[in-house]
């Protein structure tokens, strides 16, 4: 019983894998389906590298066990832009990103992304203290976090002047 | 990877979950939303035998707010992000709500459980303190389906140690109702880095008669000790009084009577965290005591 059958919502499509009973839900996104957008950073919950989206709300997935996403729909940074559509088909948040320098390194934008997404699909019009609160899972060692707060406000602007949530959805 | 190869299981009912921590004792871990259980066991600091996981139990048998005629019920695998927003609790029980969204961040409150907070039992847990101090209970379960109620005074007896016995399971958290008018309570929390633990928490619930007079004054501390800490004095020596300013700073010496052995850290020494059980202890009685002179529901 050290092993276990897992089967996850990827990105709209079904996978499943047999994987350690040890295995964690970043490394079942990174290791066993290749999508390694998701990235590790401290494995204790601390610095939200690893952040997705797991039935609708973001999670740190070093802190989920595989086994304990099973039947689950997960949402990556891959899954927010179709795939190999170039810069232009990109998530509005993702080009509110590169528009406004939101990221150096580019080690942090994953997590940071998707805590982004979280909080406009909760609250599109956020103010900049509750983006600030909706990033505060989320450590950036490179940019000062002042250019990340302006992408996602400018974001959220943005996807308000389209059409709402319909904009950020995926 | 972890180290330690683990037995997974994934109950599907609360009886099936007591029924696997009975059979595999002492090595067995229940899990819930893992936010503190996942990285000691990345880290090495906890290495479970068997993980008896409650997430794939239906997930309305474990996670709910519900009220009756006095109190409010809260199931043990509602998450801090639930506890946060729920209007129930918004409205009957303010002190838990603004405890839940003080914890950590947005990715661990949506996935961190109540219940799993409680029984890991951390002395710098946000949920300690409050949950003493509004006289919450706690329903466990065990596999011949006894249901035992134990208060949240008797249920934290030292660090990571709750008074559940090794095949119960922590079911419900119940909070009595108070009247919405002339109560007020209050969290506060020092913390060393934006999401981080308490070094102190301090809650305080008060209620006063018509004409402002205190008829109870509660401060409980988490953080400070290993266990939370009632600073019962405080309650003997105001009931009866007007809570004015000047008895706010005695209350101040009060507890800096009561904390006599502070935990001591790389984030605090010992004296660090009495001076501030101290403050913050000051605040949460100001911030119950202007609350309870508001009337209305929001403010209780």
């Amino acid at each position: 019983m050290s092993r276990v059958m897992v089967r996850v919502r990827v990105n709209g499509a079904w996978k499943e894998a047999e994987v350690d009973t040890r295995t964690l839900l970043v490394d079942l996104l990174r290791e066993e389906f290749m999508l390694t957008g998701t990235h590790i950073g401290c494995l204790t919950g601390n610095c939200g590298a690893c952040t997705v989206m797991m039935d609708d709300l973001s999670v740190k997935s070093c802190t989920v066990l595989a086994a304990q996403a099973n039947g689950a729909d997960v949402l990556t940074i891959e899954g927010l832009a179709p795939k190999d559509s170039g810069t232009s088909n990109l998530h509005p948040i993702q080009q509110a990103f590169i528009q406004h320098h939101g990221l150096q390194c580019g080690f942090c934008t994953p997590g940071m992304i998707l805590s982004a997404y979280q909080l406009l699909m909760r609250n599109p019009k956020p103010t900049e203290e509750e983006i600030r609160v909706s990033i505060a899972g989320n450590l950036c060692r490179c940019t000062g976090y002042q250019n990340i707060l302006k992408a996602i406000s400018a974001a959220s602007e943005r996807t308000l002047q389209q059409s709402g949530k319909r904009a950020l959805r995926r | 990877m972890m180290n330690k190869p683990f037995d997974y299981f994934a109950p599907k009912s609360i009886s099936e979950a007591v029924s696997l921590l009975k059979k595999h004792g002492s090595g067995a871990k229940l899990i819930a939303g893992g936010q503190s259980l996942v990285p000691l066991m990345n880290l090495g600091l906890a290495a479970p035998r068997q993980i008896i996981d409650l997430t794939h139990i239906k997930k309305d048998s474990l996670s709910y707010v519900k009220l009756d005629k006095d109190s409010l019920m809260i199931g043990s695998m509602t998450t801090h992000s639930a506890v946060e927003n729920s209007p129930q609790i918004r409205r009957h029980c303010r002190i838990l709500s603004e405890t839940a969204m003080t914890i950590a961040d947005v990715q661990v409150r949506n996935r961190g459980t109540i219940g799993g907070s409680v029984c890991h039992a951390d002395p710098a847990g946000d949920y300690l303190a409050p949950l003493v101090a509004v006289d919450a209970e706690f329903r466990a379960i065990n596999p011949k389906r006894k249901v035992r109620t134990i208060s949240a005074d008797k249920f934290f007896v030292d660090i990571f140690t709750t008074a559940l016995k090794r095949d119960e399971l922590l079911t419900e958290i119940r909070v009595p109702k108070r009247p919405s008018t002339r109560n007020g309570s209050a969290y506060v929390k020092h913390k060393y880095v934006e999401g981080g633990f308490a070094i102190v928490g301090a809650a305080a619930v008060v209620s006063v008669n018509k004409d402002g007079i205190c008829d109870r004054a509660k401060v409980v501390l988490s953080g400070v000790s290993t266990r939370p800490v009632r600073v019962d004095m405080i309650e003997k020596e105001f009931r009866g009084e007007n809570l004015d300013e000047r008895a706010i700073e005695e209350a101040g010496r009060i507890v800096r009577e009561a904390v006599h052995d502070p935990l001591s850290d790389i984030h605090a020494s010992a004296d660090y965290r009495r001076e501030m059980a101290v403050v913050f202890a000051k605040r949460a009685l100001r911030l119950a005591l202007a609350r309870s002179r508001k009337t209305g529901a929001q403010h209780n």
